[in-house]
């Protein structure tokens, strides 16, 4: 009998707890309302009460600094920042929210995959009835023009960073090779595909150290081309020509000796470190991957301008949703956000690299870097981050690359004939797209 | 005896080998905690503890609102795991104990539940909580997962062969009502596959992400799995500080499994064999 009253007792005491716990919010929301329950609903927010504004963000979307001085600068707006995971599990949220019609947030970051929410531009405030086009010559034209429709009549989000992808290498031993060393001579005298792996080759015979993976120079081709799998129609384009040249040129590459092989990411972390590795081309945000991977290399990385031209990895913008009970402050607090001094501070407390070219020439943004042998890094990220090229991207470009590159990880693992590697390739390509 | 000895020391040298193999991940996640990231990326790699520990607790202690988000999924788990205890113990019960009309067709529809893949039914149960009006409230999280398919299959599966028919005559006789039959009689036979039910049911809603995720949309609501997940950036991340959060995370899950764990046991056990 005992034991059934206190199984009672517990079972009372948690249907109180969540009770409790679950109507609080309700209550307190009644009780700041209006006296009058039934009118409070339809009224608007009364003259003079703060804009409330919900802002979805990753840790290092933005500095966290220039969302704290964005609330100082608006003392009308109560912005409540919300800093959620990044990556795939962030567009999910997004995603699943548009979809299901949920009370969103009023602002959010975007990343590179802001092209696939143009599908849903109708959910977006346009911006540009806000005023955008006053602040459009500010930033980069082409990282404008990924969140703008085709038409180029909407835009559905501001720029915030860009990651220009460069050419990391270590210096001293280019300089034991005897090939271009500097930054300045390997932007003069490397610029082709052809002259940097023949470059590569020689370093591999004379140091050991590799350039990188063949799906590396795949990935780093690809990217520098104006074109990639699918055209504006949705159209496959992968049989043009130019994925079979980047195919080809990862295979010359691999064929030349100077690759690194296929290998974890631990192992080749561990050759960053150890100087198995002399060079790789990555985006702007690798140098942080670098540090962290290859302390003992600190002061012999510099940074150059890439052979073949520059292609562009990642880099956020900021949208307004179309739910906001505020579009006008909406907009007023992103412009502020992603204003050329807020973009700045972002580089130089965590490397994101600015799309203003006005800050470009700073003194502040050309600090020596201690890892990098005291060069001025940013000095080169911003002058490829004007000669970047961007191409049409496609919701199916991930399936696409995955089945080639497991073909062409092949060739290095198996040993497969190239040839016969990228008719497997584009086979299975086509079987996926047929699903 | 020459051989029996040979085969306890085989026996123990396997045990041996597959209590390394599953301690290891563990031992690697507290390694990691106590080095710098760059330790964590290092080849080969570190295997013997550092002293940045309490560094890195600090590190996610600035970074995020752990002890918040800890309190809130014991809360949710907690309620979930009561609730599905009580709500699958009695369907299961009843499914396996009692013939009503249509029992066949009901259970038959519960169990076609289980074939459905959860991704599915992310935006339709996601549409379904903003008409509610739960969005962002711990009633999302908690309300849908009152009961589970799983658990009253199991507990009806454990049911059937535990409760003897005589045993429920025998209470009718002293005069219980269903409710009685199945609160004096049925549950203290069912406890450890309750046991069972109850770990993997808390265990669930401790290591859930994705439905957590998209509900919630105040961090200081974020369960731990979320707030974990805060800590990561787009590009470079501090690792270290990752693996402490993750290790602080589990801790509590190894600590209570330690405590119920003999009962977890006995409940796989009973489930397994037919009497």
């Amino acid at each position: 009998m005992n034991k059934k009253v206190s199984y009672l007792i517990v079972l009372t005491m948690m249907m109180a707890l969540i009770l409790s716990a679950c109507g609080g919010g309700k209550k307190n929301d009644e009780a700041s309302g209006s006296s009058e329950p039934s009118a409070s609903a339809s009224q608007s927010a009364p003259a003079g009460e703060k804009a409330k504004l919900t802002l979805w963000y990753w840790n290092g979307a933005i500095s966290d600094s220039s969302i704290e001085a964005a609330k100082a600068k608006f003392p009308n707006i109560e912005l409540k920042a919300e800093k959620l995971p990044p990556g795939d599990e962030y567009k999910t949220k997004l995603k699943t929210t548009l979809a299901g019609g949920g009370d969103g947030p009023d602002i959010v970051a975007m990343d590179s995959w802001v092209t696939e929410m143009l599908e849903y531009s109708d959910k977006f405030v346009n911006l540009y009835d806000q005023g955008a086009s006053e602040i459009k010559d500010q930033y980069l034209e082409w990282k404008w023009n990924m969140a703008a429709t085709p038409d180029k009549k909407t835009l559905i989000a501001l720029p915030i960073d860009v990651a220009p992808v460069v050419m990391f290498y270590r210096e001293d031993l280019f300089k034991q090779a005897g090939v271009p060393s500097t930054p300045e001579e390997i932007k003069a005298k490397v610029k082709t595909w052809d002259d940097y792996i023949a470059l590569a080759k020689t370093v591999k015979e004379k140091t050991k150290g590799s350039m990188g993976t063949i799906v590396d120079i795949y990935r780093n081709v690809i990217n520098q081309l104006p074109k990639r799998y699918f055209d504006e129609n949705g159209n496959f384009i992968g049989e043009d020509g130019h994925v079979k040249q980047a195919w080809d040129t990862a295979v010359k590459a691999y064929q030349s000796g100077a690759t690194f092989g296929m290998s974890s990411s631990s192992e080749a972390n561990a050759a960053l470190n150890n100087g198995s590795i002399a060079s790789t081309i990555g985006a702007s945000w690798v140098k942080g991957d670098l540090i962290a991977a290859a302390p003992d290399t600190a002061g012999k990385w510099r940074i150059a301008y890439p052979a073949g031209g520059v292609g562009n990895q990642g880099g956020s913008f900021f949208g307004v949703l179309k739910s906001t009970k505020y579009p006008k402050e909406a907009y007023e607090v992103i412009k502020f956000l992603v204003s050329p001094d807020n973009l700045k501070k972002a580089f130089l407390e965590f490397g994101n690299y600015p799309s203003t070219p006005s800050v470009y020439g700073d003194a502040d943004m050309k600090q020596p870097d201690a890892f990098f042998g005291n060069q001025a890094i940013g000095e080169v990220f911003g002058e490829a981050a004007k000669d970047v090229v961007v191409s049409h991207s496609d919701p199916r470009d991930g399936m696409v690359e995955d089945a080639i590159i497991q073909e062409l990880t092949l060739v290095d693992t198996n040993k497969k004939d190239p040839e016969k590697a990228w008719k497997d390739a584009l086979e299975n390509v086509k079987r996926n797209l047929q699903r | 005896m020459r051989s029996e000895t040979w085969k306890k020391v085989t026996i123990h040298l396997i045990l041996l080998i597959g209590v390394a193999v599953s301690v290891f991940p563990f031992y690697w996640l507290f390694v990691m905690s106590t080095n710098t990231t760059s330790a964590v990326f290092a080849f080969p790699p570190k295997l013997v503890p550092g002293n940045q520990f309490w560094t890195n607790v600090r590190s996610v202690w600035e970074a995020v609102d752990f002890t918040q988000a800890f309190l809130n999924t014991v809360f949710v788990a907690v309620v979930i795991t009561f609730f599905r205890l009580f709500f699958e113990s009695l369907a299961g019960f009843t499914f396996a104990k009692y013939k009503f009309p249509g029992s066949k067709v009901l259970f038959f529809l519960l169990l076609a539940t289980m074939m459905i893949p959860g991704q599915l039914s992310l935006v339709p149960q996601f549409m379904i909580m903003k008409t509610l009006g739960w969005l962002g409230d711990f009633k999302a999280l908690i309300v849908p997962s009152l009961a589970n398919a799983f658990g009253i299959f199991w507990i009806r599966q454990f049911a059937q062969d535990a409760i003897h028919d005589d045993l429920m005559d025998a209470g009718r006789i002293d005069g219980c009502n269903n409710f009685r039959l199945y609160f004096n009689v049925a549950l203290p036979i069912l406890r450890p596959g309750l046991a069972f039910l109850g770990i993997t049911a808390f265990m669930g809603v401790w290591e859930d992400y994705m439905w957590p995720l998209v509900v919630l949309t105040d961090s200081s609501k974020f369960t731990l799995m979320v707030t974990l997940a805060q800590m990561k950036t787009s590009h470079t991340a501090n690792y270290a500080m990752i693996m402490t959060g993750t290790l602080l995370a589990t801790l509590p899950l190894i600590v209570f499994f330690l405590f119920v764990s003999r009962q977890f046991i006995a409940g796989l056990a009973d489930g397994a064999v037919k009497s």
